[in-house]
């Protein structure tokens, strides 16, 4: 069976002790006429597809009572707390001042673009998304576990009054049954002058199967300053839209992914300028070794409006042995003429004359090696300003690589 | 210790992509001692250095080197520069998210953990490298930077020098540390360079110009040239170099 067939054929099956949602109709409809993505889509082209017709189940799974050891809390962050995609507490009472939790509008998301299309499985299976909204100034840590067996779907909707202000941590973690999917669709819409900033942790046991879809709408002036880690599942697929709709709003996308035992981990940022002096900066750092393979695809399209924007990408791949592949596509529409661009891409091994420096410095090569990893794994980690997360990423990033030296030596 | 053979390079062939480089070069450097090695451009001076530095991409095709008794093209880059042979780079490469305090104190333990030494304390490290850098008329914020990151090419050779002033090798080798620097910086190079002087201490410079040879006066002066050197002699040889050039003596070899 087509796995669209299977996935309609779960629905229904699911559906049945349910009751019937407008919005999961409208869902089902979208992802009819969609269809799923394929491996000659070009926004797919790096993704791993065959993993999505190798999901258990695609139906969510029950709720679990909470198994592994949570990372530590950090000062001054509330943390609401999901498992398989349900809260664990009471939400509203975990909120911190200046987040509100607004009730489910009932309504179905309306995707701007095929990009988007995965999310519709959120919505034809999960449950609403969860909507906050932030006035003032927040700290907001949100963790998203997984366990056991069946799918996971997080949807998240965030709503920024005009001038709020946020830091949002993000974690997917959790240990889950081979072939579990994890599917969240996360929206942040900022109003005027809003500002967030976004941390993003996906560290998940090596056998999920993690298929993110992050939308994103910047209304005039607002700014938005994401850093996405990729470490864990089997296969990982981030599909980024961001809309620069306000004037003078800005992106910067700092993302790392590190993939090692043929792991698949594959980004793409879709960022639309449409107005007048927006600024967008993506700096993606990508490690491959043993056989993995990292992708990241970074399409910016300048309006004919957008006069005056600024569009600047560096992207680096870093391979640690021949087997591995990463994918490195800058890509860049410009439809008007008043702009400033530039862009680099670039993949290769460690560096010989880098190396050689170092051990010309009495450095053993294997530290040389790993401090020169660390070093370029460090410029995409560099947009962790918060000290105590920083440094649960960097033990993350030495328990997934084994080899780093990310002290705070480092620059 | 003074007159000790140091290093000792007999019939040295080197070639790059098959390509001979080095046709038998020989050279002795005795303790305490200070070569200057001069020629054109394409001479071969550069190889030389990096071949005793252990660089790969070379091919020894024949030829020793002795370093302090030991087989010098046995041992690991690493290994060599624990021994103490230092190589002070031409264009020293920037390595952005290392930094330069970083690498100097893993350099300086690797130094120390050979010796028998332990690892140095990190007032007595940060004491060091602060009157070091003084002596380089380096900033301290460069100490806190990426490895010369963003430097400019006086600051990188003066860091080069400043590398050298903490790790004290037995024999260093500057590879062209004068080239690309105004009067000034040459001046600070040379300074730091003499301060590390002494009878235990040996130097090899490779340098286009006479002019860094002005501050540091060598004892023995050598003209490599088409892989080979064709004249060894004392510092006034790199003045009558600056009068007269190195065709003379290509034209006497040929002849």
């Amino acid at each position: 069976m087509q796995t669209l067939e299977r996935i309609f054929s779960e629905y229904r099956h699911w559906q049945d002790g349910h009751p019937p949602e407008t919005r999961r109709h409208a869902a089902a409809e979208q992802l009819r006429e969609l269809g799923l993505p394929g491996v000659r889509d070009e926004q797919w082209r790096y993704a791993n597809l065959r993993a999505l017709e190798q999901v258990q189940d695609f139906a969510p799974a029950a709720p679990a009572p909470l198994a592994p050891a949570l990372p530590e809390q950090l000062p001054g962050f509330a943390r609401l707390l999901f498992i398989n995609a349900q809260p664990a507490a009471d939400l509203a009472a975990a909120l911190p001042t200046g987040v509100s939790l607004l009730p489910a509008s009932g309504q179905w998301y309306t995707l701007l673009g095929a990009d988007e299309r995965l999310a519709l499985l959120p919505q034809l299976f999960g449950a609403e998304a969860t909507v906050l909204r932030v006035d003032g100034s927040a700290q907001l840590e949100i963790l998203y576990v997984a366990q056991g067996s069946g799918a996971s779907y997080p949807a998240l909707h965030l709503e920024l009054a005009a001038g709020a202000r946020l830091k949002l941590i993000e974690r997917h973690l959790g240990a889950h049954e081979p072939g579990g999917l994890i599917c969240p669709h996360v929206r942040l819409a900022l109003g005027s002058a809003a500002e967030v900033q976004h941390y993003r942790i996906q560290n998940l046991g090596l056998r999920s199967v993690f298929y993110d879809t992050l939308s994103v709408q910047l209304a005039e002036s607002a700014r938005y300053r994401i850093c996405q880690v990729a470490l864990g599942a089997a296969t990982a697929r981030t599909s980024a839209a961001l809309r620069l709709l306000g004037g003078a709003s800005a992106l910067d996308w700092h993302g790392l992914s590190a993939a090692r035992d043929q792991q698949v981990s594959d980004c793409r940022v879709r960022c639309d300028h449409v107005a007048q002096e927006t600024v967008s900066t993506a700096l993606f750092r990508g490690l491959a070794s043993t056989r993995a393979r990292v992708g990241f695809d970074g399409d910016v399209q300048v309006n004919a409006n957008a006069h005056g924007a600024k569009v600047r990408q560096s992207l680096r791949g870093l391979l640690e042995d021949s087997g591995s592949e990463v994918n490195l596509r800058p890509r860049l529409t410009i439809h008007t003429d008043q702009i400033e661009a530039s862009h680099g891409a670039t993949t290769g091994q460690i560096d010989e004359q880098l190396l050689f420096y170092l051990l010309s410095r009495g450095l053993d090569p294997a530290t040389a090696r790993a401090l020169l990893k660390s070093a370029f794994l460090g410029e995409a980690l560099a947009a962790i300003d918060i000290a105590p997360l920083r440094r649960q990423v960097e033990q993350g990033l030495v328990t997934h690589l084994g080899d780093l030296i990310l002290a705070a030596a480092l620059t | 210790m003074s007159g000790e053979p140091l290093l000792k390079v007999e019939n040295l062939q080197v070639s790059v992509a098959g390509q001979p480089v080095l046709r038998g070069v020989n050279l002795t450097v005795l303790r305490g001692e200070v070569h200057a090695i001069m020629g054109p451009n394409g001479s071969g001076k550069s190889t030389l250095a990096h071949v005793l530095a252990g660089r790969s991409g070379y091919q020894v095709t024949g030829g020793s080197v002795r370093y302090l008794g030991r087989d010098l093209l046995a041992l690991a880059p690493e290994e060599r520069a624990r021994a103490g042979l230092f190589l002070g780079f031409q264009y020293p490469v920037e390595i952005p998210g290392v930094n330069n305090a970083y690498l100097l104190k893993a350099a300086l333990n690797a130094m120390r953990r050979e010796r028998g030494q332990s690892e140095i304390d990190a007032f007595d490290f940060l004491s060091l490298v602060k009157a070091r850098m003084q002596t380089m008329q380096i900033d301290e914020a460069l100490l806190s930077r990426g490895v010369n990151e963003g430097f400019s090419g006086g600051e990188k050779k003066r860091n080069e020098i400043l590398q050298m002033l903490v790790l004290e090798p037995i024999l260093a080798l500057l590879d062209e540390t004068d080239s690309g620097l105004d009067i000034d910086a040459l001046k600070l190079v040379a300074r730091g360079i003499n301060t590390l002087r002494s009878p235990e201490r040996s130097f090899v410079l490779v340098t286009h110009y006479q002019r860094l040879l002005d501050h540091v006066v060598p004892d023995q002066v050598h003209v490599l040239a088409r892989g080979r050197v064709l004249r060894s002699a004392g510092p006034e040889l790199a003045h009558e170099l600056e009068r007269r050039g190195y065709d003379w003596l290509l034209e006497q070899a040929a002849a």
